[in-house]
């Protein structure tokens, strides 16, 4: 076994999960809600960034653009008609609603593009090697994208008035919009945060691997997984969860074989969820959970 | 219920001459084993509140623990043993999962039963005592339209018997609101447990009835689709009305097998229509 190798695999597996549980932390911290249909809006970028890609011929990073666009679109519309009204209601109610938006994307994508599996058309063909191992541009480009939108996401969150109101309303809702913060731009904003987060790593897990319409699910609740391991509501925790994970599978597929890695990852959200319910980091976003 | 018992004697009798046909027959039965199967979750979902994601898990292990005790023997008593055998081990492991994950709160807890659903059919996938991906096959066709019947009919009257017995009440006290009835000294945990623990009994009880109507039984027949079909015939149906999920159970199914050429357009209005049901019945104001 190459060690070098399955590290570096494992570090470009979790750069995906990690963009993914980056866009559910961003809801939940805000809306306190878990948006299942994140999954669904990831694949609806990787298609765009498939159609951009094949048809037009354009490159990752345009397709990446295009693809937040249509992911913000799709996410304006799942967030006012399965979510805003009944925000304040019982948690079933978003839960049943989340999965009737689900099955609609899914199968609107299904009908558009059939179901069988497509690859992006990209040159994957360049290598670099690094001492003993070797690793495709394409990886090193997602590498290299994935810490340039995690530290922007810190930058933002952290300095920006935008940022600050919005870690405010996700502290208190009441006395943030006493302070006079604009509570719809700031939800409205989180949203389209964790869309485009979604259409940039659906363009990634695109480039890297077959997409189809179900593939929002597997991936999707892996990345919920490394969130919640994280501890939600957390930008490192998310980023610590996702590379956790990542390494968890490559090496577990390597120690035993490839479909151990998805109980693995059941049996770590089971865990986590039950024993650890701040996660890694000791978020205190999911007090309530228990 | 004097109009109920009517209904469904009335039923029975009007679809026992179109069990003569072997495709019709086939239908009725996939019919009565989602009424079953919405039954089982609207026990645990729609009266004491707890979304479970997970049911095709338990309906899974009824039907291979069932299917796997007839491959050995196949005779009619030692077919009633195999079921109640394996809606045994799905009590037990409901037991033992439940007093754990029911701990958690509506969408953590959706979240926790999706997780071990699809931990049990991976397992079920990996395992060579059960075929893995390919499944198992030749299991006798024991089921027949009596059989099913009968146990649908208990399902009905056990259900109903637990909507207006104590413990239904105090469960649906905890579906409504869980930390109001915990202020009144409801041991909220233990209710919840045996909710889950019936529901998951009467879903391994209609998969086992699944394995002995098709004969043949993949890990893929328990998808998470499955759970869903499930979730949506109670909440379209009506929570907590026991009649309002069969009869939900009952066009989802028909509209399954009617629409199959057309299923994406099925599934879409499937979806919008979870929508539309989820602002109706959980909509509030403020």
């Amino acid at each position: 076994m190459n060690f070098t190798q399955q590290i570096i695999n494992g570090l470009s597996l979790g750069a995906i999960y990690s963009l993914i549980a980056l866009g559910y932390t961003m809801v939940f911290g805000i809306l306190n809600l878990i948006n299942l249909a994140h999954g669904e809006i990831m694949m609806v970028g990787a298609y765009t960034g498939y159609i951009l890609v094949n048809y037009f011929g354009f490159n990752l990073y345009i397709a990446m653009l295009g693809a937040i666009i249509v992911c913000c679109i799709t996410g304006y519309l799942v967030e006012r008609f399965c979510y805003r009204k009944i925000l304040r209601g019982k948690k079933t109610g978003l839960v049943v609603s989340a999965i009737g938006a689900s099955i609609t994307i899914q199968y609107t994508i299904m009908l558009l593009f059939k179901a069988n599996p497509r690859a992006y058309n990209i040159d994957q063909s360049q290598f670099i090697n690094i001492y003993d191992a070797s690793i495709s541009k394409t990886k090193v480009f997602i590498l290299i994208v994935s810490i340039i939108i995690m530290s922007i996401l810190t930058y933002f969150l952290k300095y920006t008035k935008q940022g600050i109101s919005m870690r405010a309303v996700s502290d208190k809702e009441t006395a943030a919009m006493l302070c006079g913060i604009n509570k719809q731009s700031a939800i409205s904003c989180a949203f389209n945060i964790g869309c485009s987060l979604a259409a940039v790593s659906g363009v990634i897990y695109g480039s890297l691997y077959l997409i189809n319409p179900f593939m929002g699910g597997l991936p999707g609740m892996k990345a919920f997984c490394a969130a919640i391991l994280g501890g939600v509501g957390n930008i490192p925790g998310a980023v610590l969860g996702g590379l956790m994970l990542g390494f968890t599978e490559t090496f577990s597929t390597v120690f035993f074989n490839s479909s151990v890695k998805d109980i693995l990852t059941f049996v770590i959200l089971l865990t986590v969820l039950l024993f650890l319910p701040g996660g890694l980091t000791g978020s205190n976003k999911g007090d309530n959970r228990v | 219920m004097k109009k109920l018992v009517l209904a469904v004697i009335i039923i029975f009798l009007i679809i026992i001459p179109l069990s003569e046909n072997p495709y019709l027959n086939l239908i009725i039965l996939k019919i009565i084993i989602s009424c079953i199967m919405a039954i089982g979750l609207d026990i645990c979902t729609g009266v004491s509140g707890q979304v479970s994601l997970g049911q095709a898990g338990f309906m899974a292990i009824g039907g291979y623990i069932c299917a796997k005790l007839i491959i050995i023997n196949n005779s009619f008593t030692f077919i009633i043993i195999a079921i109640i055998i394996s809606s045994l081990i799905s009590a037990l492991l409901a037991y033992f999962i439940g007093s754990f994950i029911l701990r958690l709160q509506s969408d953590y807890l959706s979240i926790a039963t999706m997780a071990l659903g699809e931990i049990i059919i991976l397992y079920f996938e990996l395992s060579k005592h059960f075929g893995k991906a390919r499944g198992l096959y030749n299991i006798p066709k024991f089921n027949n339209i009596y059989l099913a019947y009968i146990i649908f009919i208990i399902a009905l009257f056990f259900s109903i018997w637990f909507i207006k017995s104590k413990t239904g009440f105090l469960c649906f006290a905890i579906g409504q609101d869980e930390i109001a009835s915990k202020s009144i000294g409801i041991k909220t945990l233990s209710f919840k447990i045996s909710s889950f623990i019936i529901g998951a009994i009467i879903c391994s009880v209609a998969g086992a009835l699944y394995s002995g109507t098709i004969g043949f039984i993949s890990p893929s027949d328990f998808d998470f689709g499955k759970s869903i079909d499930c979730l949506a015939a109670v909440v379209l149906g009506g929570p907590r009305t026991i009649i309002g999920p069969i009869i939900a159970a009952v066009i989802i199914e028909l509209t399954t097998i009617l629409l199959q050429p057309i299923a994406a357009y099925r599934m879409i209005i499937y979806g919008v229509l979870l929508i539309v049901f989820a602002h109706k019945r959980y909509y509030k104001k403020g």
